[in-house]
């Protein structure tokens, strides 16, 4: 996939750089004479317009335009023009007759064709194209600058490289609530660390807690949170030996974490269809406490719902989110509606015995942007080297990057490091580290905005895993666009019957999940290592 | 990465801005009516470079007017040049694409990533194309086609003392 894209990059710049470079040279636009005779032969079938030069032997040169005539009884050159000297300095304008025996060499020079033509096509093109994908990202932001507050241990990487997002559901005041994302950083070599917390959407983010949560760790050892925020201390990995999909061999993809991400298209016919696979697990050396590793992250569904609950809301969208805020019973049904019915990723063990799937739980986060890597404890016998697993999901919901096991060590309580310092644009931001650490506080991230965080950690010389817990919720900036999309009947639909909007709504989604998600995936440029530990 | 994009353009654009055109070749749609000669730019075996008007050529060696400075005409022993470059026109100047076109993929957010490189990448081309449009290299023309776009084509009349060519 990656040398696809690589190779359909270079297409395209190859075709783009071969209209321009496919400019032929304006070169056989001049030619000299020696003779009168010669001059009238060679040019009088020319249609073009030719100027004509008369170099004389004295080191003048006479210009003519358009009409010349030579007169062969006073063997003269006759024609309106300018005359000048060696020097080039004007010598005479207008009617001009020159002896043909003064003449030297006759030169002529016909009008350069449209010389730019070719370049200027080239522009109009990528012309074209930006002013249209400036129009898609216009359209559908979220695809194009992100969202919610998106997290960086590297400040220089780019939106497709996040190594968190937070809060992502939290679209009003009223549905703030904080988000733990695991860092999967690499040992740690120094006591203080840094993250950058950046705003690349058209959103106001209100950010009101942000801290590290540290597990002091061994060699061998990682840190992973659960779906219901517990932690846990593991030992080993156990790759996936086989993964099975309807008609498709899923092993190579699930196999490893190196974002080769497992997803699939929704239903044509409705967006709340599921799907399963099967997951095989062989040669397991310690079968006790076992748990189920994931990365994983959405796609742009969610998104595209979001979006248009802001468009079906149209020029009422302060009014509806007050009702949001003063209203539990509002709130409730537009947070559990469309996304009870989505469901979550639910994974099921084989029983052996019974050959009888048992359900252990699910996982969920909301997001496009990071991955997350999360750990579900599995409820299985401590006998079996061998395990089988069931995976069922929403189609074209998920995009799930690997499968594997760990042995549970035990639970872990974390140590919370708030930061001691924010620096804003490089300067230290007082008010800043005073927000992110008041409880009752809020610090205001505008779009375009760069907060950097400084930890520093108990003790040196010790690794870390690392968890970011942040807190607080986005206002979304309503765009012009959306309010001529308004339609309170499908934004009531959406929240009370989610089930059949899901349903009414799969063709339109179709048509965005065909050109937004192909684009926004295809735009990733894979040119770094991603697992620090070879998972 | 946008400050790098954006760094990246501007480089390209004071590079390419570089190749600057002298005054006074014509546009080029005005290269019939031209009565001065084009401008060269030689690359020597031995000795300095050296630019200017192309004044003449003969069998030996070619006179060249500098255009910049008080240096005097030069004559140049064919022998003794490495190559040429001869504009005979303005070129077009497309620099200014670069940094804008760098700007409008703001616009794109993430895709930026992407979109950036190609859009440097053509309006550099497009750039240089555009200064190169007028021009010919020792490759592209013999000696005996370049006596052409010299001022004499004839070559230097003998009654022309070469101290009072300005």
């Amino acid at each position: 996939m990656k040398k696809t894209r690589s190779y359909q990059s270079f297409i395209l710049i190859v075709f783009l750089l071969g209209i321009i470079t496919c400019t032929p040279k304006p070169y056989f636009f001049r030619k000299n004479y020696k003779s009168a005779n010669s001059l009238l032969h060679e040019t009088k079938n020319l249609q073009e317009d030719i100027f004509l030069k008369a170099h004389l032997k004295n080191g003048e040169v006479y210009i003519l335009k358009d009409s010349w005539e030579v007169d062969s009884a006073e063997n003269k050159l006759l024609g309106v023009g300018i005359s000048f000297d060696y020097n080039r300095n004007k010598i005479s304008e207008g009617a001009q007759s020159i002896s043909l025996d003064s003449v030297a060499i006759f030169e002529t020079n016909k009008k350069l064709g449209k010389t730019e033509s070719k370049r200027i096509r080239a522009l109009a093109i990528l012309a074209g194209v930006d002013v249209a994908m400036g129009g898609i990202c216009l359209i559908n932001p979220k695809a194009c600058f992100g969202s919610c507050p998106t997290f960086y241990m590297n400040e220089e990487d780019d939106f497709h490289f996040a190594d968190a997002e937070g809060f992502s559901n939290a679209i009003a005041p009223s549905m703030e609530y904080f988000d733990i994302d695991a860092l999967n950083n690499p040992p740690v070599m120094d006591n203080i660390f840094t993250l950058t917390m950046k705003n690349e959407a058209l959103e106001t983010h209100m950010v009101k807690n942000l801290k590290i949560l540290a597990f002091p760790r061994d060699r061998d050892q990682r840190i992973y949170q659960s779906p219901d925020n517990k932690f846990f201390r593991c030992e080993n990995h156990y790759f996936l030996t086989g993964a099975k999909g309807a008609n498709e061999d899923l092993t190579d993809l699930l196999k490893l974490q190196d974002r080769q991400e497992r997803f699939s298209h929704s239903d044509p016919q409705n967006l709340s269809s599921k799907e399963e696979f099967f997951l095989t697990f062989d040669n397991i050396k310690d079968p006790k406490d076992l748990g189920l590793l994931i990365s994983f992250r959405q796609t742009l569904m969610t998104t595209y719902f979001i979006y248009s609950a802001m468009g079906y809301m149209g020029d009422e969208v302060g009014d509806i989110f007050a009702k949001l805020e003063t209203s539990s019973e509002t709130k409730k049904k537009l947070e559990n509606g469309i996304r009870k019915e989505l469901g979550k990723i639910d994974i099921y063990v084989l029983d052996e015995t019974t050959q009888k799937w048992i359900f252990q739980g699910g996982f969920y986060e909301t997001g496009p942007i990071a991955f997350n890597r999360q750990i579900l404890p599995l409820n299985v016998s401590a006998e079996n080297t061998s395990l089988q697993l069931k995976v069922v999901l929403n189609k074209g919901l998920w995009r799930i990057d690997d499968f594997a096991l760990t042995n549970i060590r035990g639970s872990e309580k974390a140590i919370e490091i708030l930061p001691y310092e924010v620096l804003n644009n490089g300067l230290t931001d007082a008010v800043a580290i005073a927000e992110i650490n008041a409880d009752d506080e809020y610090l205001i991230s505008m779009p375009g905005s760069e907060y950097k965080f400084n930890f520093r950690f108990p003790s040196k010389g010790g690794d870390y895993e690392l968890f970011l817990y942040s807190k607080g919720y986005y206002l979304e900036w309503m765009r012009e666009n959306w309010i001529k999309d308004k339609d309170l009947l499908k934004l009531r639909q959406m929240i009370e019957n989610p089930k059949r909007y899901l349903r009414m709504e799969a063709e339109s989604f179709k048509e965005y999940e065909r050109t937004m998600e192909r684009q926004f995936w295809d735009s990733r440029i894979d040119t770094k290592n991603f697992s620090y530990y070879g998972t | 990465m946008a400050r790098k994009t954006a760094f990246l353009g501007l480089v390209l654009m004071l590079l390419l801005g570089s190749c600057k055109a002298p005054a006074y070749l014509p546009e080029s749609e005005d290269i019939g009516t031209h009565a001065f000669g084009s401008y060269i730019i030689i690359d020597l075996n031995e000795g300095k470079d050296l630019e200017g008007e192309l004044i003449s050529i003969d069998e030996e060696a070619l006179l060249v007017l500098p255009k910049q400075g008080d240096l005097k005409i030069q004559s140049v022993p064919a022998e003794n040049i490495k190559s040429f470059t001869l504009m005979y026109a303005q070129p077009k100047n497309y620099g200014w694409s670069i940094p804008v076109s760098v700007l409008i993929t703001a616009s794109h957010g993430v895709f930026a990533v992407f979109t950036a490189p190609i859009n440097i990448v053509v309006t550099s081309v497009v750039t240089s194309r555009g200064q190169k449009a007028f021009t010919y290299r020792d490759q592209d023309i013999s000696m005996e086609e370049l006596k052409m776009f010299a001022r004499f084509p004839q070559g230097l009349p003998p009654q022309i003392e070469v101290v009072d060519l300005k």
